[in-house]
C-alpha cells in the first residue's frame, strides 16, 4: 500500500555560493545606485570595500563548508542580503545628511556601521568555529543568566551607564557606544531553553483545571512571574519599552513551545495588559506613543514634542513610493528623523515601494521559517527551544519596528534586525545567526553510519544458548 | 544619467530583489527531507505470487478502509496520511526515485530486502531493506515510526551483518517477538519470518 523512503538532506554548499554571490550583486547594484543617484558617478572607494565585503562573506561561506557542512544554505545568504542592503541604504541617507550640512555623528552612521558589519561577520564566523556543537550551551544556564542580567542592568551603572534619547540603554566603552542589552537577549534566550528543558514536565502535566484551561501551579508561576518582573524593572529604569516587551514575549512564547499549553500564553497576556496598565499610568512618553497612534494626524499631536510628526513623516514617504518606489536615493527620507534606524523602513519603502519592501519582508519570513524548521529538524530539546527562542526574536524585533512605522500598533523602539543602523544589535544578529547555522548544521546532519562491530561471535554464543 | 536608464535600474533591481525570494525559495523546495511515503497503485501490481498475494488481499481491504473507517485507520498518524497524500500524485513506483529497493551490496542469499506491516495501524506499509540500520518504535527518531501503544520509543531495530539482517531489541518494555519467541538477544531473521511488536506484526520479505 504504501512505502517509506528515508531521504537525506543535502549539504547545499553550492546552492549557498550562488545564493551568496545573487545576495553580494543586490547589494552593491543598491550601493551603486544610491551614489549614482547622489554624485551621477560611482564612488571611489567602492571596488575596495565591494571586494572585501565579498571576501569576508566567502570567508565564512568556507568556514561553514569547514565546520558546519550540514548547515541550512539560505540563512547566510538572506542575513547578507538584508545587512547589504541596509548599509546602501545608511550610506544614501549618509551622503544626504552631508549634503545638508548635518552633525558629525550623522554623516558617520554609514562608515560605523560598515565597521559593525565587519565585526559581525567575524563574530558570526568565530561563532561557528568555536562552537562545535550547540548543546554545549546547555551546560551554563545560570552564567547564562547572569551575563544576561548583567547587561541588563549595566547601563544604570553610573560611570559606564549613557542616556540617549531619554532611554538608559547605552554603555561607553571607549568611543564606541554599545547596547549591552542586545546581547543579553541570546543570553536569556540560552538560559530560558536551558531552564525550561529540564522544568517543562512539572510545568506541562500539573495543575488544576478551569474553564477547560489547564492552569500551572501556583509554584510554577515563579519563572513567568520574575521574567515579568525584570521585563518591568527595564521599562520603569531605563525607559526601554522595546526591550522589556521582547524579554516578556521571548520568555512566553518559549514556555508555550516548552510545555504545548495554551494556558500560558493566556496568562502572559494577562500580565501584559497589567503591565501596559502600569506603564500607561506612570510615564507620559508611552501615553503620548499611544496618542499618536490613535490620532496621528490631529495638528496639536502633530506638532506636539513626542508627538507623531515622525510617524506621519514616515508614513508620508511609504505614500510617495507608493508600488514601485522613488528609486534608491531618489526619494526624501532624509525629512523623517532617525531614517537611518528606527523609521529605515520607510525609507526602504520610499524608495523600493511596496513592491520592494513586500519582498523584503518575504525575505524576513524566509529567514525566521528557516529558524522554526531548524527547531523542528533538531533532535534535542535545548536546540528546539533556542532554535524557536532565537527565531522568535527576529519575527518579534521586526513585527514591533514595521507595525510600529505602519500605525499597525503603537510606536516602539526596537531595530530592524540587519537592516536598521546600530552596531551591538548588528553584532548580536549576526552572533543569532551563526546559532541557528550551527543548530541547523547539526538538524540537517545524516545520522551517523554504525560501526560494523563482528556480530558472529554473539549471534553464535545466542545460538548455542537456545535448545 | 538618462531618465529611461534610471528607470530601467529602478525596476530591474526590483525584479532582482523578487527573483533573490524566489531563487532562496526554490532552494527550499528541494531541500525537503526526512521521510517521503509513496502509495502505490495496487491495479498497476505485477500479479503477486507467494507471500505477496496474501500483501495484497490486505491491501484490497485497506482501500476500503476509509469507507467504513475502522479505529486503526482513523489513528494513522495526520503526519504520514498527508505525506501520503502529498507524495500520492508524485509517483507509484519508488524505484523512480532512484533508491534501490533491493540491496546493492553482496546479499546472502535467502537475505531479506523489504519490512511489510502486516497488521495494526500501519497495515500495508513497506520500508526497502537497503543497507542502514532500520530503528522500529514510537519515537519520531525511529525510521519506521509505529502509532501502537504498547511499543517502546525505540522498541527493537534490524542491522545489515555481513550480507543478513540482525533483530535486535533495543531494551523495549513489551518485548520483540521474531516468530512466537520473544528474543534475548541480536537474532538473525530469514526471509519470511514475521516480528511482532506491540500490536503491530511485521514480516521480513525477500
Amino acid at each position: 500500500m504504501a512505502t517509506v523512503l528515508p531521504l537525506g538532506a543535502k549539504p547545499g554548499r553550492w546552492a549557498e555560493l550562488l545564493l551568496l554571490l545573487f545576495a553580494l550583486g543586490l547589494s552593491f547594484l543598491a550601493y551603486a545606485q544610491v551614489a549614482l543617484a547622489a554624485t551621477d558617478r560611482l564612488p571611489a572607494q567602492m571596488a575596495v570595500q565591494c571586494g572585501g565585503f565579498t571576501v569576508l562573506v566567502i570567508a565564512v561561506h568556507l568556514i561553514l563548508r569547514w565546520r558546519a557542512p550540514y548547515a541550512d544554505p539560505v540563512i547566510l545568504p538572506v542575513a547578507v542580503l538584508l545587512n547589504g542592503t541596509g548599509l546602501a541604504m545608511i550610506y544614501r541617507l549618509a551622503l544626504r545628511y552631508e549634503e545638508l550640512g548635518a552633525g558629525d555623528s550623522q554623516v558617520a552612521i554609514a562608515s560605523k556601521q560598515l565597521i559593525w558589519t565587519v565585526l559581525g561577520l567575524v563574530a558570526a564566523a568565530v561563532t561557528v568555529i568555536w562552537l562545535r556543537d550547540h548543546r554545549s550551551l546547555r551546560r551554563f544556564p545560570y552564567i547564562s543568566m547572569l551575563l544576561g542580567l548583567i547587561g541588563l542592568v549595566a547601563p544604570l551603572a553610573p560611570l559606564i551607564g549613557l542616556e540617549n534619547f531619554g532611554s538608559r540603554i547605552w554603555i561607553r566603552v571607549g568611543p564606541l557606544s554599545f547596547q549591552p542589552a542586545e546581547v543579553s537577549k541570546i543570553a536569556l534566550a540560552i538560559f530560558f531553553a536551558g531552564y525550561l528543558v529540564t522544568r517543562r514536565d512539572a510545568m506541562a502535566l500539573a495543575g488544576p483545571k478551569f474553564l477547560g484551561l489547564r492552569l500551572p501551579r501556583l509554584r510554577d508561576m515563579g519563572p513567568i512571574m520574575l521574567a515579568w518582573v525584570v521585563s518591568l524593572g527595564v521599562l520603569i529604569f531605563e525607559r526601554d519599552l522595546g526591550t522589556s516587551l521582547l524579554l516578556f514575549g521571548l520568555f512566553v512564547v518559549m514556555i508555550y513551545v516548552a510545555t504545548n499549553r495554551p494556558s500560558w500564553i493566556v496568562i502572559g497576556l494577562l500580565l501584559f495588559a497589567g503591565g501596559v496598565v502600569v506603564a500607561w499610568r506612570l510615564f507620559t512618553h508611552v501615553q503620548n506613543r499611544v496618542e499618536a497612534w490613535l490620532h496621528p494626524f490631529d495638528q496639536a499631536v502633530f506638532e506636539a514634542t513626542g508627538g507623531s510628526g515622525q510617524l506621519v513623516t514616515g508614513l508620508f514617504g511609504m505614500a510617495n513610493g507608493g508600488l514601485f518606489g522613488a528609486g534608491l536615493g531618489r526619494g526624501r527620507p532624509e525629512l523623517t528623523p532617525l531614517a537611518y534606524s528606527d523609521f529605515i523602513f520607510t525609507a526602504l519603502g520610499e524608495e523600493l515601494g511596496l513592491t520592494g519592501v513586500v519582498a523584503l519582508l518575504l525575505i524576513y519570513l524566509v529567514l525566521v521559517e528557516r529558524g522554526f524548521r531548524t527547531a523542528i529538524g533538531i533532535r534535542d530539546g535545548f536546540g528546539k527551544l533556542l532554535a524557536t527562542g532565537l527565531a522568535f526574536t527576529l519575527a518579534f524585533q521586526l513585527f514591533v519596528v514595521v507595525g510600529g512605522v505602519t500605525r499597525v500598533i503603537p510606536l516602539t523602539g526596537l531595530v530592524t534586525p540587519f537592516l536598521a543602523y546600530g552596531g551591538s544589535a548588528l553584532l548580536a544578529n549576526w552572533i543569532v545567526v551563526a546559532l541557528l547555522l550551527r543548530i541547523s548544521a547539526g538538524a540537517r546532519r545524516p545520522p551517523p553510519a554504525t560501526s560494523e562491530i563482528d556480530l558472529a561471535p554473539i549471534l553464535q554464543a545466542e545460538a548455542a544458548k537456545r535448545p | 544619467m538618462g531618465e529611461l536608464s534610471v528607470s530601467l535600474l529602478r525596476l530591474g533591481y526590483l525584479l532582482a530583489l523578487w527573483l533573490f525570494v524566489f531563487a532562496a525559495l526554490a532552494t527550499l523546495r528541494r531541500d525537503i527531507y526526512g521521510t517521503a511515503i509513496h502509495r502505490r497503485d495496487p491495479a498497476r501490481q505485477p500479479n503477486p505470487a507467494g507471500p505477496r498475494g496474501r500483501q495484497r488481499g490486505q491491501q484490497r481491504g485497506q482501500q476500503r478502509a476509509p469507507v467504513g473507517a475502522p479505529p486503526d485507520w482513523a489513528a494513522a498518524s495526520a503526519a504520514s496520511v498527508a505525506a501520503a497524500s502529498a507524495a500520492s500524485a508524485a509517483s507509484a513506483n519508488p524505484a523512480i526515485h532512484g533508491l534501490p529497493t533491493a540491496p546493492v551490496f553482496a546479499a546472502k542469499p535467502g537475505a531479506p530486502t523489504r519490512l511489510v506491516v502486516q497488521s495494526g495501524p500501519l497495515r500495508g506499509t513497506t520500508l526497502p531493506l537497503s543497507r542502514s540500520p532500520v530503528v522500529i518504535g514510537r519515537s519520531s527518531s525511529a525510521n519506521l515510526i509505529l502509532d501502537d501503544d504498547f511499543a517502546s520509543g525505540r522498541h527493537a531495530q534490524l542491522v545489515p551483518r555481513q550480507g543478513g539482517w540482525v533483530l535486535e531489541d533495543l531494551g523495549s518494555t513489551n518485548g520483540t517477538f521474531l516468530g512466537r519467541e520473544r528474543i534475548a538477544g541480536p537474532v538473525e531473521v530469514t526471509a519470511g519470518q514475521s516480528i511482532r511488536i506491540g500490536n503491530t506484526t511485521l514480516e521480513v520479505l525477500k
